[in-house]
């Protein structure tokens, strides 16, 4: 079902048994689990069916500290979120990354890789990837003329991705709009969320739009998927009852906030050429392919972050901008465009490139963010135009990130000398070992992961291993705010998968 | 064979060439025969100066000789042989060292070094 809260009657309200706030991957996604059930699903989305500039203005901020990509932009405020823009690319986080990593402060999860195992073999299927399979050897019998670089195994190993085309606007709207358990509303924006008495019991949730329309929203079970930042601010705004926000009794609401850190490191000279389809990959063709990655063990012995280097023709990555310089537009279709158009005119000047250059490959980072408490989203003075104050975002980068980069490149240097394949180059910003600064070509995925981080111990995390708000006995939060600790990969996968597992948990609660 | 594709033995000469010149040493040795194919000779001659700007105990073509491996072979094959060893032996051991951003082995950096003195103007 599906009604547009424009053209409800001023004041109305609606029931169910669970409410999803946001209908973006995770929101759908849960929102898809519960299809077949008995129980009456509200899902509640902000915008419509397309884009819409006075919705996605709600989503303006203010940035500071590490150059970061404009508020608005960076992510989609319509039916099927930011999906609309994602490039698709999946895979899993390693065993290592729920780990407790002595070397890296505020690692750790109350849950382990074997934990999510199942939910990611069903995020696969919703994210409509192939087989729960990221181990090269499985990939290896299924592609051709895969060969691997000769690295040493036990230095570095090939993380193995699948790429998607699943946009969920397009793909998940007929479903949920004919479905008799989900009702849909677009134009609800959720504008404040109200406790009971106890203040540990959400009772109801104000939604409202642009047509001056205000409604109540009221459930058992309520989760939050609007995404990171978006589930943050609610958080901190929804403060008349409990001044520093629901769930933020332990001032953690919005602390840790983390990006992936995608950077042009370094280059990858060969001698000779080196045939072999591992590691690139074409949208829409591509069933897998491969990250240089890190084993843990050398992780370990460097005390490093977990990272990936992904080869891209050095001829034509040398004339392709940082994104964070092409996509600066506040409007994300033009930012989009502008990265797209940088693209095709890299790929154009890098054809007139010959010479050993045609050997040459751009190695570009994946690393996670080291969880830094001062790397935060915050609430602005200013309001939105329904009277929500903006949030704001401070990117804070740690001596820890610039480390760990750097020894990557200095590790796959050994390894591409040893085992004679090439030499590499570093980058210029990673030359200096006492220089502990980003450039402002830094980009970052448009991954905003950590700020309602995960933990068992309420002192220390904003969500318990269930997801559900420490505190609050029917407040659940939906996707990769939840990520104590970022991982190298794309988060899509793996908060598709925790939400699928929150899920399962609120089907136990009902 | 082609050893180098750096000017001097970057085409396929007779044996009997590659022998010691007047300094002691085989002319194979000043050139990073594995870094000949991905960059040209001014990079060679500009990693090799900076090499001696880190090393100033290292600066004459006395003790660069001294503490590359011994160019005993007869062969050009035999020498590029050994000193690719060598390399393969730094980059195990991690005696690497980074210059203009290369991660290299200390054998090819000494062998720049050697390289650039050779091409003094
Ligand atoms: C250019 C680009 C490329 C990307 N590429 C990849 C990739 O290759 N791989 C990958 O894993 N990830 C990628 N991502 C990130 C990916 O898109 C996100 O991780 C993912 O969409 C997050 O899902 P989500 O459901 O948490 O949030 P979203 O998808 O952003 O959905 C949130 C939903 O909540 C709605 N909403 C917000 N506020 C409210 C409110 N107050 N009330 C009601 N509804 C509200 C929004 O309209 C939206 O529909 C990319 C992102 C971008 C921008």
């Amino acid at each position: 079902m599906h009604t547009d809260a424009r053209k409800l009657p001023n004041q109305s309200v609606i029931t169910g048994d669970i409410c999803i706030v946001g209908a973006g991957a995770a929101g759908i996604s849960i929102a898809l689990d519960w299809m077949n059930s008995d129980y009456n699903v509200v899902l509640l989305e902000g915008g419509g069916f397309d884009y819409d500039d006075k919705v996605q203005e709600l989503y303006n901020g203010k940035t500071s500290g590490q150059k970061y990509f404009p508020l608005k932009s960076a992510r989609l405020h319509y039916f099927g979120g930011t999906t609309g823009h994602w490039a698709g690319m999946c895979s899993p986080m390693d065993d290592l990354d729920f780990k407790i990593r002595e070397w890296v402060p505020n690692s750790g999860w109350p849950i382990s890789k074997k934990d999510l195992d199942p939910y990611y073999a069903k995020a696969q299927e919703t994210l409509q990837l192939g087989p729960y399979k990221y181990d090269y050897e499985y990939w290896d019998k299924e592609l051709p003329d895969l060969n691997p670089f000769p690295f040493k195994k036990e230095v570095v190993w090939n993380k193995m991705w699948q790429f998607s085309v699943a946009h969920f606007g397009k793909e998940y709207k007929n479903p949920i709009v004919k479905s008799g358990q989900i009702h849909l509303y677009t134009y609800a924006n959720a504008i404040d969320l109200r406790l009971d008495s106890t203040k540990k019991h959400i009772t109801e949730i104000e939604v409202a739009n642009h047509s001056g329309k205000r409604h109540i929203v009221k459930a058992k079970h309520f989760i939050m998927a609007c995404g990171t930042i978006q589930n943050t601010r609610m958080l901190l705004a929804s403060n008349t009852q409990m001044p520093q926000g629901i769930g933020n009794q332990n001032d953690l609401v919005g602390r840790y906030f983390q990006e992936h850190l995608e950077v042009a490191s370094a280059e990858l000279w060969l001698p000779k050429n080196f045939p072999t389809n591992l590691y690139s990959w074409t949208y829409g063709e591509t069933k897998a392919s491969a990250e240089l990655a890190i084993t843990e063990r050398t992780q370990r012995e460097h005390k490093m972050l977990n990272g990936t280097a992904s080869l891209e023709p050095l001829r034509i990555a040398k004339h392709a901008k940082p994104r964070m310089e092409t996509w600066q537009d506040n409007d994300p279709r033009k930012s989009s465009e502008n990265m797209f158009a940088n693209w095709r005119e890299a790929e154009k000047l890098g054809k007139k490139e010959t010479g050993n250059i045609e050997r040459a490959y751009a190695l570009i980072t994946r690393i996670e963010q080291a969880p830094n408490p001062n790397s935060r989203v915050t609430l602005g003075t200013e309001k939105d135009s329904l009277g929500v104050p903006r949030a704001n975002l401070h990117w804070e980068l740690t001596p820890l990130d610039k480390y760990s980069v750097r020894k990557m490149y200095q590790i796959l240097g050994q390894q591409a000398g040893l085992s004679e394949i090439g030499r590499i180059r570093l980058n210029d910003f990673l030359r200096d070992e006492n220089d502990h600064t980003f450039p402002d070509s830094t980009n970052g995925g448009w991954h905003h992961m950590g700020t309602t981080r995960m933990s068992d111990d309420p002192k220390k995390g904003v969500v318990d291993a269930n997801c559900k708000v420490h505190g609050i006995s029917n407040l659940f939060i939906a996707g990769a705010a939840c990520f104590p600790t970022s991982g190298a990969p794309n988060p899509t996968l793996t908060l598709t998968a925790l939400s699928l597992r929150l899920s399962d948990h609120v089907k136990g609660l009902v | 064979m082609v050893y180098s594709a750096l000017g001097i033995t970057s085409v396929a000469l007779p044996i009997w060439y590659y022998n010691k010149d007047s300094s002691g040493y085989h002319e194979l040795v000043i050139e990073p025969e594995f870094l000949s194919h991905i960059m040209d000779g001014q990079s060679i001659d500009e990693i090799g100066s900076h090499y001696l700007e880190l090393n100033p105990g290292e600066s004459s073509e006395t003790e660069l000789i001294s503490l590359l491996p011994e160019a005993d072979a007869t062969t050009g094959d035999g020498i590029i042989q050994k000193i690719r060893q060598e390399i393969v032996a730094n980059y195990t051991s991690g005696d690497t060292i980074c210059i203009d951003g290369w991660v290299l082995s200390r054998t090819e950096a000494r062998q720049c070094a050697l390289y650039s003195l050779n091409h003094k103007t």
